[in-house]
């Protein structure tokens, strides 16, 4: 929520991490909102060093996970501290974004903003037709199934089918948001994540659609990496250059990370 | 542009206390701007009767489509009641912030925290409706 208005920050930091654990990624980005500084803004591109599931931060999960199935499967699960569904998070392109809460339009242009310079990096390279979806009749809660099911209004979409999805959580006066292209389908499936004696049909699934599939082959994550870095950096404007998580924020990160990795935290809900 | 009724106090973080019948008693809740800004609410995570908290502590989380926000105490004081018919229908707090969206009935512990509030003329400056 803004208060009072000003500018997109004038200076932007670019980092692009290297895979990382769940944990480590969630803390990142909130260390980054924590510390952030007057008038920098920044942009993270990151990915995930082993298939992940993540919670949004008021999700019920408890009664429809199955929290020992993860590490069998090598994968990792998490809650975020933004809102929204679980997305699970595998062969994909995730990106934070930390901004100040005192924009333009406050938190629901930057969403529009954001998801319309996505939309653009996808024109870039190649898939057509990616555009934001309409407000739907009705508000999806928490607890409605996977965040990629289908697209929440102002999200982007190609064909109906969800291709970016993002969330945000206001800490301060800091907006974090994140979000997630879906590069290529993921090995593993959110039925082999659930509970036994799940009711047929409640079985969540993460639909979607990846880039891969729009563009008929193997993607180069540098490649749209790129597009997304050149496609914010037009619409939100200001100075970029490349960075790294200062001591500061390092520091930060690894106190969080423990928070991350508590079953309390992740299995709150 | 945002309903911002006079007579009440407003926090920097776009919380509301409105008196009530009873002296010492105030409702707390996020303001028509703060809702408008959110879009539509989804699930809010309060606080039980009973618990303190103090000025400025984060006292829940709301939850719109997207968009969480922690919500801040906005002055010191116990939880006498929680509104339960947010539980069912938490989209009160679009439909109505002041009245059927209020979420907590608040005893406050320091009424000289009220005068770091702002009035309506103070917060509609903050949010940059004038």
């Amino acid at each position: 929520m803004a208060r009072g208005h000003e500018a997109f920050p004038r200076r932007w930091r670019l980092l692009r991490d290297p895979p990382a654990g769940a944990a480590r990624n969630m803390a990142v980005d909130e260390a980054l909102a924590r510390c952030r500084e007057e008038g920098v803004g920044v942009l993270r591109i990151y990915r995930w060093a082993r298939p992940s599931l993540s919670f949004g931060r008021n999700q019920s999960a408890r009664r429809v996970y199955e929290p020992a199935a993860f590490g069998p499967l090598g994968a990792e699960v998490v809650r975020r501290p933004t809102g929204g569904r679980e997305v699970l998070h595998d062969r994909e392109l995730t990106y934070s974004l930390v901004l100040p809460l005192r924009t333009p339009g406050g938190l629901r242009e930057v969403y529009h903003l954001v998801n319309r310079a996505l939309a653009e990096a996808l024109a870039s390279v190649g898939i057509g037709g990616a555009r934001l979806a309409t407000p739907s009749t009705r508000t999806p809660s928490p607890d409605a199934g996977a965040c990629f099911r289908e697209p929440a209004a102002g999200e982007v979409e190609v064909g109906g089918r969800k291709v970016a999805g993002s969330a945000q959580v206001r800490m301060g006066d800091t907006l974090l948001q994140h979000g997630s292209l879906l590069l290529a389908p993921s090995s593993l499936s959110l039925g082999a994540l659930v509970r036994d004696g799940l009711p047929s049909g409640t079985v969540p699934e993460q639909e979607g659609v990846t880039l891969e599939e729009l563009l008929g082959g193997a993607v180069a994550f540098p490649r749209i990496a790129a597009a997304v870095e050149a496609a914010l950096a037009g619409t939100l404007g200001g100075r970029w250059s490349r960075d790294a998580l200062t001591p500061v924020e390092e520091e930060l990160a690894r106190e969080l990370e423990e928070r991350y990795r508590s079953p309390e935290w992740i299995w709150r809900r | 542009m945002s309903d911002i009724p006079s007579g009440l106090r407003y926090t920097e973080e776009h919380e509301y206390l409105k008196s009530t019948d009873e002296e010492g008693v105030f409702l707390v809740g996020v303001t028509d701007y703060a809702q408008g800004e959110l879009g539509d609410v989804v699930f809010l995570e309060l606080p039980a009767a009973g618990d303190s908290f103090e000025k400025g502590a984060v006292f829940g989380t709301i939850e719109a489509v997207k968009a969480v926000s922690d919500l801040y105490a906005p002055v010191s004081g116990e939880v006498v009641e929680v509104n339960s018919a947010l539980d069912d229908d938490p989209a009160l707090v679009n439909s109505d912030p002041y009245g059927e969206g209020w979420m907590l009935r608040v005893r406050i512990s320091d009424p000289s925290e009220m005068e770091d509030l702002l009035d309506s003329e103070g917060y509609t400056n903050l949010i940059g409706e004038d």
